[in-house]
């Protein structure tokens, strides 16, 4: 089992009459509503955050990529992990962006990952991302071109790290007369490539015909997620002719550990309600932008049946799609080994500050669970 | 009268057809979001052999993986021309349409006769915001399209969600829709420059109350083409075909006598 300290690093600051005010926490939200000096003590905080993770004793840490949003402040994931690098020396680190058909130049994507896999001695795990349909508008990418640069650029930066160079890459979207990256990565063939998804069938394919590891998205109910790992299953047996390892499968979960069931979830339950209803905040069409999820996908049962979190109602509802793993030690202790069971993963994306969640609670969960939690878990899940 | 339903074959795919009346062609280009007969067609087949062509990608047209831009959207629309035996016909388009077409007259003067532009996205005007279709739900939608966001016709043409039958149509035509719509600021530049090059006598026609596409685009058609002459109707959105087919179609019948 490899455990993940994941940040989302989000802005907690939104004021308590945003939902009244503003139809959106991305894209269009007002920046006048971000304060940098506050913004400067907040990203130390958070840093330190995933620099503990490693004292801690996970296995990885990690970072992604969005914009201009409230929800997480992570435009550039890469300097993110620059930083961590500097301050940690074994731990690995996940870097689950760059959202490459973001960029007309994905050699500089390509370059950017060598660097920090060079600077870290090996310890990077690149992920490659389509990224959110919101952030198709945030770039004026066209969202019916998404997933071909998607591929496309992909394919370029696997082989900008495995081809000697200079080459030719000759591609519909992407043409380089001159693919030729200094530095080369240090991980041979190439650092690992984890890939986040929601579940659409574009991507399960993808990642099956790879054997990359699959992290599926939190913001959905578990047994949602549970079929699509299923589905990752069933194609890898029937397309790709293996059995998908549990390595392979990343099941990515807010937890919080307190003293007691009871306290725990008081401490959490209004930073999770932040997320949800506030950082979360996005209307169906700045998500949805035509052809960033295919047809097939959106007119797919389990696409239908997703509650996303923003659209809970109650904390019971919460529970019941275990949307977050709360509770004492013990109680964290059980429902994960279930879950773990249940979606037959070996990786665990932890994610421990959730919304507005100030900086000695989130410390105080991750000890715990790092003292009452994981310890357990990595005896009966080797 | 009702149109016709067919079928060409353009370069192998199947391109759906309506088409009704008789007399001389006209040639009907239709926008992203109504792809069908409707009410204005039967008018204007009154006096016309009225073809109205599916573009690759909206209802049962095949083709779209063919089409990256608007320039392939033409060259496709001249082989549909080719297919219906029209060496040169009048040209009508709405919005995307109106594009179209106008791309059409700019590029192959040959095959185009008279051309209507009605609400057509194509110009760009420095300072006229034209608000994102693709970022609004269906009440946004509504208040964007027509004068009377609350009529009939708006809940018919932009229902708050498509019936089952049509769900999978509607998400495959937003889909066309957006491939050839989404970062027009640098095609509809080029095309507004070049505008005075359009030879074809036009008339353009604007619904006075287009807030998708508001008037000063349309007068920038009008600018644009020489000897252009342009029509507003009053209680009018960014349909007018459907939100006044009569006045509409008269305006239109009336410009294109012999």
């Amino acid at each position: 089992m490899q455990f993940v300290c994941f940040h989302l690093m989000p802005w907690p600051y939104l004021p308590a009459d945003f939902e009244q005010r503003h139809d959106s926490a991305w894209l269009d939200l007002p920046n006048t509503l971000y304060d940098p000096s506050r913004g400067h003590a907040l990203y130390n905080e958070y840093l330190d955050q995933l620099v503990a993770a490693e004292r801690l004793g996970f296995d990885v840490i990690g970072v992604n990529e969005h914009h201009q949003n409230a929800y997480g402040l992570m435009p550039s994931p890469n300097i993110m992990a620059a930083s961590l690098i500097q301050r940690t020396s074994r731990i690995k680190v996940l870097v689950l962006g760059n959202a490459l058909p973001l960029y007309d130049h994905p050699q500089r994507v390509a370059e950017e990952l060598a660097m920090l896999d060079v600077l870290s001695n090996g310890r990077l795990i690149t992920g490659m991302v389509v990224g959110l349909g919101v952030e198709a508008f945030t770039y004026e990418i066209n969202p019916t071109f998404i997933r071909e640069r998607y591929r496309e650029a992909h394919e370029l930066i696997v082989r900008a790290w495995t081809e000697p160079g200079p080459f030719h890459f000759e591609g519909k979207h992407y043409d380089f007369r001159w693919v030729n990256v200094w530095p080369r990565p240090i991980q041979q063939p190439h650092p690992p490539i984890w890939i986040p998804g929601s579940g659409s069938m574009e991507t399960i394919r993808f990642v099956a015909e790879r054997r990359y590891p699959w992290i599926a998205l939190p913001y959905s109910q578990f047994d949602v997620m549970k079929e699509h790992f299923d589905m990752l299953r069933e194609y890898a047996a029937t397309h790709c002719g293996y059995d998908v390892p549990p390595a392979q499968i990343g099941w990515p979960a807010m937890i919080y550990v307190g003293e007691t069931d009871r306290q725990a979830r008081e401490e959490f339950e209004p930073h999770f309600w932040y997320l949800a209803k506030k950082g979360l905040r996005l209307p169906r069409e700045y998500m949805f932008p035509p052809g960033h999820t295919s047809v097939e996908s959106q007119l797919r049962p389990s696409h239908v049946k997703r509650k996303f979190i923003s659209l809970l109602s109650s904390w019971q509802e919460a529970e019941e799609g275990t949307y977050a793993i709360v509770g004492s030690a013990e109680t964290v202790r059980q429902k994960l080994r279930e879950g773990i069971k249940a979606a037959g993963c070996g990786i665990i994306q932890g994610i421990f500050q959730v919304g507005s969640m100030p900086h000695d609670l989130t410390m105080r969960s991750m000890e715990r669970f790092a003292r009452d939690v994981m310890p357990a878990l990595r005896a009966e899940f080797p | 009268m009702a149109g016709s339903e067919t079928s060409v074959k353009v370069g192998g795919r199947a391109i759906q057809v309506f088409a009704g009346g008789t007399g001389a062609p006209l040639l009907y280009l239709h926008g992203a979001g109504v792809y069908w007969w409707m009410p204005v067609h039967d008018l204007l087949a009154a006096r016309h052999r009225v073809h109205v062509p599916v573009h690759p990608g909206f209802g049962a047209s095949e083709g779209f993986e063919e089409i990256e831009g608007m320039d392939d959207l033409v060259f496709h629309t001249l082989d549909v021309m080719d297919a219906l035996g029209l060496a040169r016909a009048d040209v009508l388009g709405l919005s995307l349409g109106g594009w179209l077409a106008a791309e059409l007259a700019l590029r192959h003067p040959d095959r185009v006769g008279r051309l209507v532009l009605a609400d057509a996205a194509g110009t760009r005007v420095p300072g006229v915001e034209r608000p994102d279709l693709f970022m609004a739900g269906p009440a946004r939608a509504r208040e964007l399209l027509f004068a009377d966001p609350g009529s009939p016709l708006a809940r018919q043409l932009v229902p708050d969600v498509p019936p089952p039958e049509r769900l999978e149509a509607a998400l495959r035509g937003r889909e066309a829709a957006a491939r050839l719509l989404w970062n027009t600021a640098v095609p509809y530049r080029k095309l507004t420059s070049r505008l005075g090059r359009i030879k074809a006598p036009t008339l353009v026609v604007w619904g006075a109350e287009d807030r998708l596409l508001p008037l000063p685009l349309g007068e920038a058609y009008r600018r644009g083409i020489p000897g252009a002459r342009l029509e507003t109707l009053d209680r009018c959105g960014h349909l007018p075909p459907f939100e006044q087919p009569e006045r509409f179609a008269r305006l239109v019948l009336d410009f294109l006598q012999p």
